[in-house]
């Protein structure tokens, strides 16, 4: 016999009764950990965020210089244009990642 | 078997506790065969084995079905397991186990730990064989020990091994050859008979 059967002889071993118990036990009363966000949804996300943040900022600064009404208008505008633009932009990203995921896992 | 994994896998991401537990039947007895001789050691595989389960539920969440099927991931989280505790209890011991023990030359640090290893008919050998197969094994360096129990004992493929190694598939066919060939230099005493 040669040492490839030997060892084919084992690849199964029983598992003890105390130890099975130990991991069942555990799988099914373990709380799952939390799913992590993607990191090119997060990286999106963050940099939305930052560029409203951004923006109202900007908007702020502007109304306390007195650029009274006028001034506070652009800015929203600015802010209604971007996040249009970003769910233009960033929505059917988000979907294509998500789609583009499932179908590699579907072919998998 | 691989399509059967795979949706079990993606429900067990879901939270499916059900089956999370079919996978755990699937696959236990091959992983606890696995880490006994990776690990050459009853007690320190079954706590590895535990060990991997609670990281198996812990972290699929991240698996990727795309990666791989679920075979050669679940592996993965083993050899992690097994080569981090192998490094834990080497730091632990100290001394090389290969180390002559003492003044007496001839006598090395590995003869005087006690054996408390499963017995060779415990696990299906005969004593001698048994004890020299598990030597030899302990002998190689991590990664072929690795690789060739994924290939000889688990009967992977080397896509499935390179998967598990993280390693491009030659490097798999090449740690499986080298580990191979030690281990029938080191066993070339016996004779086929007795092998």
């Amino acid at each position: 016999m040669s040492f490839e059967q030997m060892l084919r002889k084992t690849a199964e071993l029983p598992v003890p009764a105390a130890l099975d118990h130990r991991v069942r036990t555990a799988l099914r009363t373990m709380p799952f950990a939390a799913r992590r966000f993607a990191l090119p949804g997060m990286a999106l996300g963050l940099a939305v965020a930052a560029t409203l943040a951004m923006t109202v900022s900007m908007a702020l600064s502007l109304a306390a210089a007195g650029a009274a009404e006028t001034g506070v208008w652009i800015a929203m505008l600015v802010v209604v244009v971007y996040l249009g633009l970003s769910s233009v932009v960033a929505l059917p990203l988000l979907l294509r990642l998500k789609l583009a995921r499932a179908v590699r896992e579907a072919a998998a | 078997m691989t399509d059967t994994d795979l949706r079990l896998a993606r429900e067990a991401r879901r939270g499916d506790r059900q089956a999370l537990e079919t996978l755990y039947d699937r696959h236990k007895e091959k992983l606890l065969g696995y880490l006994l001789k990776m690990l050459g050691n009853r007690q320190t595989a079954e706590d590895v084995f535990h060990d991997v389960w609670i990281k198996v539920m812990q972290s699929l969440a991240q698996y990727r079905p795309v990666q791989g099927s679920f075979r050669p991931w679940l592996f993965r989280v083993a050899a992690n397991a097994a080569v981090d505790r192998l490094r834990k209890e080497r730091r632990r011991v100290g001394p090389a186990l290969d180390a002559p023990a003492g003044n007496d030359t001839s006598e090395r640090v590995i003869d005087r730990v006690p054996d408390d290893a499963p017995s060779p008919e415990a696990e299906g050998f005969g004593s001698e064989i048994g004890r020299a197969l598990d030597e030899a094994l302990a002998r190689l360096p991590e990664r072929q020990r690795n690789a060739v129990l994924l290939r000889h004992q688990q009967g992977m493929s080397y896509r499935e091994i390179s998967a598990t190694l993280q390693v491009p598939e030659n490097t798999a066919k090449t740690l499986v050859h080298r580990g191979a060939r030690s281990l029938r230099e080191r066993l070339a005493g016996w004779s086929d008979d007795e092998l």
